[in-house]
């Protein structure tokens, strides 16, 4: 038996597993999310002229 | 934005201006021949026409003048022969008239501020974006433009760079004297006749003057620019153009005067007349008549007591001398 979990009765969380309706999220979710980008390892690597990196951007592949 | 990015691979052969795709090399071109015409705006390594005394050297210009008439009474055994007529001679003048300077205080390499000024290719080897530092720029654009300029080829991308030309006009080009820097003579054939003789000896006619152009190209403004990293804003930014003029300006306008320092990295641009380097136009020939002077004998009589002979300059044009304006690089 499927049963959403709902605030209210607003869906968060739907009976196909689709995070829905979230307004926000605390420091632990998103580093969490963070360090899962992070982990996939996607990135682009801005280096300064003595090549020292300088940023980096983390992202999802096409 | 609509910049570009470069690629490429510094630690490869050929480093060169590769530009991404085919498709965007005409931008390569018109970078480079900003790169140019701000280098025409502040040639560092100038030429000048002096009247005397120019440092780049002598060159001789030759052309044959009569001998002197003889004279001789019927007594005498009338005309005297060749061998006792004068021969033909040859007369010179010197020419110096382009002078060097190289200037003592070029501006000053422009400020890497932030290491993120110049602007950004791709390492193909680590796949990283890096801002170029100065040797990237020498690669990337320094050294392709001076190519250009030192090419020899007056067209527009060779802004600043020095050429001859028999014209006193040429398109793109300013003329930089109207003294020209040097005129090839040669003794007027047509006007020795044996009525006039006794002729005077030196009759030149004038065949090529020679002048010096610097090439001045109209200001070009890229359809794209490169690229740079924008430190302040973290943001990828196409280069204004008057960002791209103060890094590229000085820094070609110090290069060609201080070099890089580094073998086989040549930015020196000097100039010299007959020795190594491109030439720089029109090569300036020296041309005389090449006939010898018994060919030119020739006899007057105006009466029993005066039979008169002369020698004159004659025969085809050949050329003596040849002198080359030539621009040789140097790290």
């Amino acid at each position: 038996m499927n049963m959403a979990i709902k605030v209210s009765t607003t869906p968060v969380i739907t009976n196909a597993l689709e995070l829905q309706n979230i307004a926000t999220t605390d420091g632990t979710t998103q580093a969490t999310i963070q360090a899962a980008v992070r982990a996939a390892d996607h990135k682009l690597i801005i280096r300064d002229s003595a090549g020292t990196e300088t940023f980096r951007l983390y992202g999802v592949p096409a | 934005m609509a910049g570009w990015l470069l690629q490429g691979n510094l630690t490869g052969a050929g480093v060169a201006l590769d530009m991404p795709i085919t498709a965007l090399d005409p931008y390569e071109d018109q970078v480079l021949r900003r790169i140019a015409y701000l280098y025409s705006l502040n040639t560092t390594v100038e030429l000048s026409v002096v009247n005397t005394g120019g440092n780049l050297g002598t060159i001789s210009e030759v052309r044959q003048q009569a001998g002197a008439s003889t004279s001789q009474t019927s007594a005498q055994g009338g005309f005297a022969s060749a061998a006792n007529t004068p021969n033909i001679s040859s007369i010179s003048t010197n020419y110096a008239r382009i002078s060097q300077t190289v200037s003592s205080s070029p501006p000053a390499l422009p400020t890497d501020t932030d290491l993120h000024r110049f602007p950004i290719y791709m390492n193909a080897t680590a796949g990283d974006l890096q801002s170029m530092d100065y040797q990237d720029c020498i690669d990337y654009f320094i050294q392709p433009a001076i190519a250009y300029i030192q090419s020899g080829s007056p067209s527009v991308q060779a802004g600043g760079a020095y050429h001859i030309s028999t014209s006193s006009s040429v398109a793109g080009s300013t003329l930089v004297s109207a003294t020209p820097v040097f005129i090839d003579t040669r003794a007027n054939a047509a006007a020795y006749t044996s009525g006039g003789i006794g002729e005077a000896l030196d009759q030149p006619v004038n065949i090529n003057s020679y002048y010096l152009h610097k090439v001045t190209p109209a200001a070009n403004t890229p359809q794209f620019m490169p690229v740079y990293w924008n430190y302040s804003n973290s943001s990828f930014d196409e280069m204004s153009l008057s960002l791209f003029d103060d890094i590229f300006g000085p820094m070609i306008q110090n290069y060609v005067v201080n070099g890089s320092g580094e073998v086989g990295t040549d930015l020196k641009i000097r100039y010299n007349i007959n020795g190594a380097g491109n030439t720089m136009g029109t090569v300036m020939a020296d041309t005389y008549l090449s006939g010898s002077s018994a060919s030119g004998y020739t006899t007057r009589f105006v009466s029993t007591s005066d039979y008169r002979t002369q020698e004159f300059p004659n025969g085809t044009p050949a050329t003596n001398a040849s002198h080359t304006l030539k621009s040789a690089l140097s790290n």
